[in-house]
């Protein structure tokens, strides 16, 4: 057994051992869903970082680092920059309705043909992530202990399920501490530890260390290292791409923001997110050093591989600990996206929706079964379905269109129920064109990102019927009880 | 966003004043948070 795997294992089993250490905290369905709106600043602020950072913010940045250069250093830029803006303009609004989920949310703008439609497009579409995401951590953890990826993926996938059904989001709060710790050590002491010590052990770094070393290596290798230094060596279109994914991915994505609802007070729900932009923004300057090392020395052809092959070639200490933050960080990732997706599910479908007269127990109960049924689902799904990564689509499609029905919910009173029902849903009929290319190839046609592409319809569509539509009492009529007063639009 | 409509059915409005930010429980976690952070820069500014 190698070191790598035993540091692995052992951290593993601490990880677990913490998550169901968490259900003494639980007696309520509150306590599952929101840790009873009980999370102090630290415990929300480092629980949105441990699930930002995930397989495309480590082994993805890596992997454009090794192809593109140090630019990919704007990828964590612009998820910070989205994190603040979620916390400066929106936290706050989700905490002052205690809400559970962004759907309910939608339901208190809206109406509730929103609310339905915007809770099931959030399940499906958290379901084919976390399957996506359970296959890179199967992947991770394969090339590290040479076991087969079905059965990674199943140890991780019931793991995670087990610590999730013990204390729902305090397990996550729990956990996410030692994550983030794991993340926020082991990833810079291993790039610490590749500056220093590895570059200068490569041939054409002439001793040197730091970059300087790492550039001597580099040209040493053929390669332009000015370009691949610059922090712009991805081009002005992609930095654009990451600050309009940090934009549209973060205020209205339950899986990252979900914590702050758990917040004790609309303060921390809005300071946290700030606290957390900034423990994730350095993340990408040592992965993607990390990937370039990884070219440097020759490691590896495949880009995907870069970090892996980075960790395991150097010392197996210092790599184990390096690898247990790059799990920590993917595991960290499911971990959220399974739960959000579990909340959703339980509270918006299953109780409010399909048994909307049923006590808290009840709630507790179906909550824990939904959480059971999308873990080992989304196990088993993620070590037989490989294809499914092209699902992906599916959550890039509609979490544009979340972000505006939220956004304008909140600040334009024209905002019509219609408007945001229709946004939805062009966003997914757009999202479906664009991944089979029907009718023609968009990407080519169009050279947009499809969360662009459908993010425009939805804007477009919200922004037409809003204008045309007006609130009557029909309209009114079609609000919850308790915000039934905004006869005539909003005040 | 009008904030009369929060009112309507906002408990925490009112207790706003008396938000606290920090408390007691906070202190051992903003320690791990400055830990995290600082170390961070440290071995970003030694390796390069």
């Amino acid at each position: 057994m190698s070191i790598q795997f035993t540091i692995l294992i052992i951290y593993f089993i601490f990880i677990i051992f913490l998550g169901v250490l968490a259900v003494r905290k639980v007696k309520a369905s509150d306590d599952l869903l929101v840790a009873g709106r009980n999370l102090g600043l630290m415990y929300v602020s480092v629980s949105i970082a441990a699930e930002y950072m995930g397989g495309l913010g480590t082994i993805g940045t890596a992997e454009v680092a090794f192809s593109q250069g140090m630019g990919v250093i704007w990828y964590h830029i612009a998820s910070s920059f989205g994190l603040i803006l979620f916390g400066l303009a929106f936290a706050h609004y989700y905490r002052k309705y205690n809400v559970i989920t962004v759907p309910e949310f939608l339901y208190y703008l809206y109406d509730i043909k929103t609310w339905k439609a915007a809770s099931v497009l959030n399940v499906v579409g958290y379901w084919f992530f976390t399957i996506i995401q359970m296959t890179a951590l199967g992947a991770l953890v394969t090339s590290v202990t040479g076991l087969d990826l079905k059965l990674s993926v199943l140890i991780c996938g019931i793991a995670m399920t087990i610590y999730l059904l013990a204390a729902g989001m305090w397990s996550v709060a729990f956990t996410s501490v030692a994550f983030m710790l794991t993340i926020g050590t082991g990833i810079p002491i291993a790039f610490w530890w590749v500056m220093k010590k590895e570059i200068p052990l490569l041939a054409a770094s002439a001793g040197l260390s730091g970059y300087s070393g790492l550039a001597a290596a580099l040209n040493g290798m053929g390669l332009d290292a000015t370009a691949l230094f610059s922090p712009f060596s991805l081009g002005g279109m992609a930095v654009f791409g990451y600050f309009i994914g940090g934009i549209l991915g973060i205020p209205a994505a339950q899986a990252t923001i979900n914590y702050s609802f758990g917040a004790k007070n609309w303060k921390i729900a809005r300071l946290a997110p700030v606290l957390a932009a900034i423990l994730i923004l350095p993340l990408s300057i040592w992965t993607g050093s990390m990937g370039l090392f990884a070219r440097a020395a020759g490691l590896t052809n495949n880009p995907k591989l870069a970090l892996g092959a980075t960790l395991m070639s150097i010392h197996p200490i210092v790599g184990g600990i390096g690898i247990a933050g790059v799990f920590a960080a993917l595991i960290s990732t499911v971990a959220g996206i399974l739960f959000g997706c579990a909340s959703i599910m339980a509270k918006d479908i299953w109780q409010r929706w399909l048994h909307p007269d049923t006590d808290d127990q009840y709630v507790s109960r179906w909550t824990r079964i939904w959480i059971l049924i999308i873990g080992i689902s989304s196990s088993f799904g993620a070590m037989t379905l490989p294809k499914i990564l092209n699902q992906a689509f599916f959550v890039y499609s509609i979490r544009g269109a979340l972000m505006i029905c939220v956004a304008f919910g909140i600040w334009w009173k024209r905002s019509h129920p219609d408007a945001a029902y229709w946004a939805l849903v062009v966003a997914l009929i757009g999202g479906v064109m664009y991944q089979f290319n029907l009718p023609v190839n968009f990407e080519a046609f169009f050279k947009l990102h499809i969360s662009v592409w459908c993010t425009i319809l939805s804007l477009i569509t919200f922004v037409f019927i809003s204008l045309r539509n007006k609130w009557t009492t029909q309209t009114s009529s079609e609000l919850p009880p308790f915000i039934k007063y905004r006869k005539g639009g909003r005040k | 966003m009008d904030n009369n409509l929060l009112d309507e059915f906002n408990i925490d409005n009112n207790k706003q004043d008396r938000m606290i930010i920090f408390d007691g429980t906070d202190k051992p976690f903003l320690l791990f948070y400055l830990i995290i952070f600082i170390l961070g820069i440290i071995l970003t500014l030694i390796a390069i």
